[in-house]
């Protein structure tokens, strides 16, 4: 059991190529839930960033160019730094059908794209199980 | 649970695979080491049974290639009795445990369970919940200890929920954990293996579902009811749950529910800004779209350009979505489809195609230009969701939109093409303005709503009307929506009716029940117009699909009879109103019956599959082919002449022909077609009537064959 007392807000990294669903996403998680958000435009650069800062949970995305979601995921489970960090794979409705390859890398849970603003921080935070 | 088993020599592969599969294990097999790792890498395993000796990648370097990348999946060595050195080594390079070749089967299943429990530390021997338990050495469950009866699937998805009380799964990962690889089924199959696993279970007398829907997203193992009591006592406690355990103190806001004034305006300022600052990007993916819409109406489109146009349509589906214009996310969805899907078919080119390209990207640019009029405006409104939106002042009081800041309800653009989606849709609702309000919106998306506002008149207007989609509240006054539709699902005509629950009910219990009695789709009153015109059309879209399937004969890939005897009698009501010549033709494969016999049934099986596939290559798109009996096929060709037609009958029957077909320790053998033909108005204007003549001239051509034969070089198959 970890000390009682006033904890720091979750911290998400978002890693997506997508600047407005970024920036909405972002947006909808400072505002709704207080959390704290970093972004990253890419793969290579949302790795760097999961082994700096440790966050909560990665919320990422599945079709980026270079080097792509599931490469990302990969390399993040594969490096002991970063693998219990838990991930949340965004994806399109459309792709949901598609995606035996890779739903089962231990994933924490699957959000579809387009997602509501409002919603966002509730499903992850119903996905991974916060009680706060 | 899924396990992979990498291993060159077959039969111990096989007998490995039976066995596995008898204990509801989903296998994969790898012969080879370098196969074995592709699977690996791209697969979550539960277990992996390795070989040491493998062709490509041998079984050390596998273990300490997966070890040195932090992978802990269990693997299980197996190898030969005397090479000692080749166990220690195994084990240095990371494996868990080893069995000695020849082997036990039950050895190596109680080293597999043990395997697989040590992966959850925690877990003992049964699985419980509460007082329901399963036991993987002996593939029972019970309740109460009272066993139950599963079917494997339903066992496997328990078993599966159970070992991972804290994950989600939605429907494609079940499929991945519980499917091999060749046969994933659909997701409909995997809501109905659920419902029937619930189904067992609440029969069995558990009350309490354990199996919670996460909505949108899938299903999890739901807390047993007093697990917190029941689980301090027992050592499982914190490793279960510990993240939530030691959780910190809420930092979601309280109004998280109902959404505060300075929330919502912060929010909405916000997304106002982000707006603002993709605006070059939107224009930029419009510009492009139109670029590929211009390129294809002059014949140069070419794959790279439809793949970009087909992305950027994809990333318009994700912006407009996320700014509650779901509408235009869904008619941007319609483009992405058809640059993708239709760049590969030249039904591309067809103008039709192209004006509703065109006419759906305009959609888009004028969706987008109202959002940034909203979007631009101070939010002035009120943000209570009571109050009906000052936007939509045609609407009757008691349809009140949500006055969201998803902004749902200001775009409804309406679809340029209603008579493709016409379907009728019936209303089961006691308010009489709900009813109304739903005519209004939905008529205009081109739906004949049939409305109905007691209960009692349900049975009469579904048979009346049958329509393809039902919406019903929960709350009636003589009786209850739920228990209404857990009626219509158990009948046999309306089992797979689409149901959409349109009600002011929204806690989980209710949702709960509405969904294990059958539902569909839940959407809350006060609802928003484009969000439920989306969520029927989704629904539709998926019933027809389901449907084509059951239209289809599953050997020959052609329409099955019902299916094709119902399109033949709307061509011959065609015919006759356009007065336009329809032929039929009959078509049998003979001696199929001494083919089945002599070289068996696979043998017959396969020549009824390569004459469905030549059917449908010979014939147009327009003419209609389907199966008839055992060994007859019917093909419809409407406006063509018995002349026209026979030319075409006789080319499916050459190239059928010269296909010589090689049977296993066997002669060659080729295949005939017996053909007859019949057309109106010569030989009648019914099906009935023109099937008898064809049939007549069938027997005639059997006695004398009209087709003679050439030798050309045979293909084998």
């Amino acid at each position: 059991m970890t000390a009682s007392g006033p904890q720091p807000p979750r911290h998400i990294l978002i890693i997506d190529d997508e600047m407005d669903i970024q920036a909405v996403a972002r947006l909808a998680l400072q505002t709704v839930a207080g959390w704290q958000v970093t972004t990253a435009s890419s793969g290579a650069e949302g790795i760097a960033q999961a082994q700096q800062l440790q966050p909560d949970a990665i919320l990422l995305d599945v079709m980026m160019p270079e080097v792509d979601g599931l490469s990302t995921l990969q390399q993040l489970y594969g490096n002991p730094q970063t693998r219990s960090i838990p991930v949340i794979l965004m994806t399109a409705k459309t792709q949901l059908p598609g995606m035996e390859n890779f739903s089962t890398l231990g994933i924490a849970a699957v959000i579809t794209k387009p997602f509501k603003a409002m919603q966002l921080a509730q499903q992850i935070a119903q996905a991974l199980a916060w009680k706060d | 649970m899924r396990i992979l088993i990498v291993e060159d020599d077959e039969l111990i592969a096989e007998t490995l695979t039976t066995a596995l599969t008898e204990q509801h294990y989903v296998v994969d097999v790898a012969n080879n080491g370098k196969l074995g790792w592709d699977f690996a890498s791209s697969l979550s395993y539960s277990l992996i049974l390795l070989d040491v000796m493998l062709p490509e990648l041998d079984g050390l370097s596998f273990c300490k290639q997966l070890r040195s990348q932090g992978d802990t999946t269990p693997i299980l060595f197996m190898t030969a009795k005397d090479a000692r050195t080749n166990l220690i080594r195994g084990l240095d390079a990371g494996a868990d445990d080893y069995v000695t070749k020849p082997f036990d089967i039950e050895e190596i299943l109680a080293r597999v369970r043990a395997l697989l429990r040590r992966g959850h530390a925690v877990l003992p021997p049964t699985l419980k919940w509460n007082d329901l338990e399963l036991d993987p050495s002996t593939c029972v469950v019970s309740w109460q200890q009272q066993p139950l009866k599963l079917t494997p699937k339903e066992y496997s998805l328990l078993e599966l929920l159970l070992r991972n009380p804290q994950r989600i799964y939605s429907s494609s990962a079940l499929i991945d954990h519980l499917w091999a690889l060749d046969t994933p089924p659909t997701e409909d199959t995997i809501r109905s293996h659920i419902k029937g696993l619930r189904h067992k279970l609440r029969k069995a007398g558990i009350t309490a579902d354990p199996i919670e829907t996460v909505y949108g997203i899938g299903y999890r193992l739901r807390t047993p009811p007093n697990r917190l009591t029941l689980e301090t006592q027992s050592s499982q406690a914190p490793t279960l749950n510990s993240p939530a355990f030691t959780s910190p103190p809420p930092v979601f806001p309280p109004s998280l529910e109902q959404p505060s004034p300075e929330l919502s305006t912060s929010l909405q300022q916000g997304m106002s800004e982000i707006w603002q600052q993709s605006q070059p990007q939107l224009q930029a993916r419009l510009t492009l779209l139109d670029q590929a819409i211009g390129a294809l109406r002059q014949g140069r489109l070419d794959a790279e350009l439809a793949e970009q146009a087909s992305q950027q349509a994809h990333k318009l589906v994700g912006t407009l979505g996320m700014f509650g214009a779901d509408a235009g996310s869904a008619i941007a969805q319609q483009v992405e489809r058809t640059f993708q899907g239709g760049w590969a078919g030249d039904w591309l080119d067809q103008p039709r195609v192209l004006d509703r390209l065109e006419s759906q990207v305009q959609t888009l640019r004028q969706t987008i230009e109202q959002l940034t009029l909203t979007l631009s405006q101070p939010s002035s409104s009120q943000p209570s969701s009571s109050q009906p939106s000052s936007s939509q002042p045609q609407q009757s009081p008691s349809l009140t939109f949500q006055q969201s800041i998803e902004l749902e309800e200001l775009v409804i653009p309406l679809p340029q093409h209603p008579e493709t989606i016409a379907a009728t849709v019936m209303v089961l609702d006691s308010d009489g303005s709900t009813l109304h309000a739903l005519e209004t919106l939905l008529q205009p998306w081109g739906f004949q709503v049939i409305t109905c506002d007691r209960s009692e008149h349900l049975w009469a207007k579904l048979q009346e009307h049958s329509p393809q989609l039902l919406i019903l509240d929960v709350d009636l006054p003589q009786s209850n929506g739920i228990s209404l539709c857990q009626t219509l699902r158990n009948s046999q005509q309306w089992s797979s009716l689409p149901i959409l629950f349109l009600t002011t009910r929204t806690d989980a219990e209710t949702m709960h029940r509405g969904f294990a009695a059958g539902a569909d789709d839940w959407v809350s009153k006060p609802f928003a117009g484009p969000e439920l015109v989306t969520r029927i059309l989704n629904r539709l879209e998926r019933s027809r699909l389901l449907r084509s399937l059951a239209e289809i004969d599953p050997l020959t890939g052609v329409t099955n009879q019902r299916k094709v005897s119902e399109e033949l009698t709307k061509f011959l009501a065609l015919s006759e109103r356009h007065n336009k010549p329809f032929c039929l033709a009959l078509l049998e494969i003979a001696q199929l019956q001494d083919i089945q016999y002599y070289y068996g049934s696979a043998m017959g099986d396969q020549v009824l599959q390569r004459c469905g596939q030549l059917l449908k290559q010979t014939f147009r798109s327009e003419d209609l082919v389907g199966r008839w009996g055992n060994e007859e096929f019917v093909v419809g060709m409407y406006g063509t002449t018995v002349m026209g037609a026979m030319q075409r009958l006789l080319d499916a029957v050459q190239s059928l022909h010269d296909q010589v077909l090689v049977p296993e320790q066997s002669f060659p053998f080729e295949v005939t077609l017996n053909i007859g033909i019949a057309t109106t108005p010569q030989d009648g204007q019914t099906l009935a009537s023109l099937y008898q003549t064809a049939q007549q001239s069938l027997h005639q051509n059997r006695l004398s064959p009209r087709v003679r034969r050439h030798q050309e070089a045979p293909v084998n198959f």
